[in-house]
């Protein structure tokens, strides 16, 4: 299917998906090839990527929002059946990122838990990591429950 | 209980209406052809104003074009 077929929301889903995983990938790369949580309070130049990385994400996003915009004199791009996807795709990135959440906490717990302390880097990892997941975790949702409901016809 | 499944008529009376695209259909019914495709692929079940609306592009009552199977 071609993207001029594809709906608006399962067009901007897919984008979403790819925009994020890049920005997602960029951000793994730096946090982890530049040594991971050691250091990274006083590494302000890996701070800065992190930064970028993000940006990159929510630019790249709201481009891909602006460009798959609905136009005037166009037909109907979005309908109730696609605010009913996206309702359900947000349910479902709630649970995703709440129980990654939990999940990356309690690792950090168990790891940690004996030394009484953890690296703050990791403080930060969760945060921007945390953004990044809710962002891929819609765009594969939304692409699930659309495929679900057989749009494609 | 059971929800049952809607079963449409979509595809029949689109042929049987001049042979009326999808993208025609949700033009005049007001959505999306991704929306009709699902109708037809009994993937989706519209809300009772859609129903109505399409329906009414038809010239036809809800129950001739929807068939609730419980």
């Amino acid at each position: 299917m071609s993207l001029g077929e594809m709906s608006q929301t399962r067009r901007r889903a897919w984008l979403a998906t790819i925009i994020w995983s890049v920005a997602g990938l960029g951000f793994a790369l730096t946090f982890f090839m530049g040594g991971g949580p050691g250091g990274l309070a006083e590494d302000s130049s890996r701070h800065l990527a992190g930064a970028v990385a993000l940006a990159f994400g929510f630019l790249g996003y709201w481009l891909s929002l602006w460009l798959t915009r609905q136009r005037k004199g166009e037909p109907p791009v979005a309908d109730e059946r696609d605010l009913q996807i996206v309702a359900r795709a947000n349910q479902a990135t709630l649970v995703i990122v709440l129980v990654g959440i939990f999940a990356f906490a309690i690792t950090l717990w168990t790891v940690y838990e004996s030394a009484g302390t953890l690296p703050v880097g990791w403080m930060w990892f969760l945060a921007y990591g945390a953004v990044i997941l809710a962002s891929v975790a819609s765009g594969v949702a939304t692409l699930i429950l659309d495929g679900r409901t057989g749009g494609h016809g | 209980m059971g929800e049952g499944s809607i079963r449409s008529h979509i595809r029949r009376l689109r042929f049987e209406n001049g042979e009326m695209t999808q993208q025609e259909l949700a033009a005049r019914a007001g959505c999306t052809r991704q929306t009709i495709g699902a109708l037809e692929q009994g993937g989706y079940v519209p809300s009772l104003a859609l129903a109505f609306r399409i329906a009414r592009v038809f010239g036809l009552g809800i129950e001739d074009v929807f068939e609730y199977e419980g």
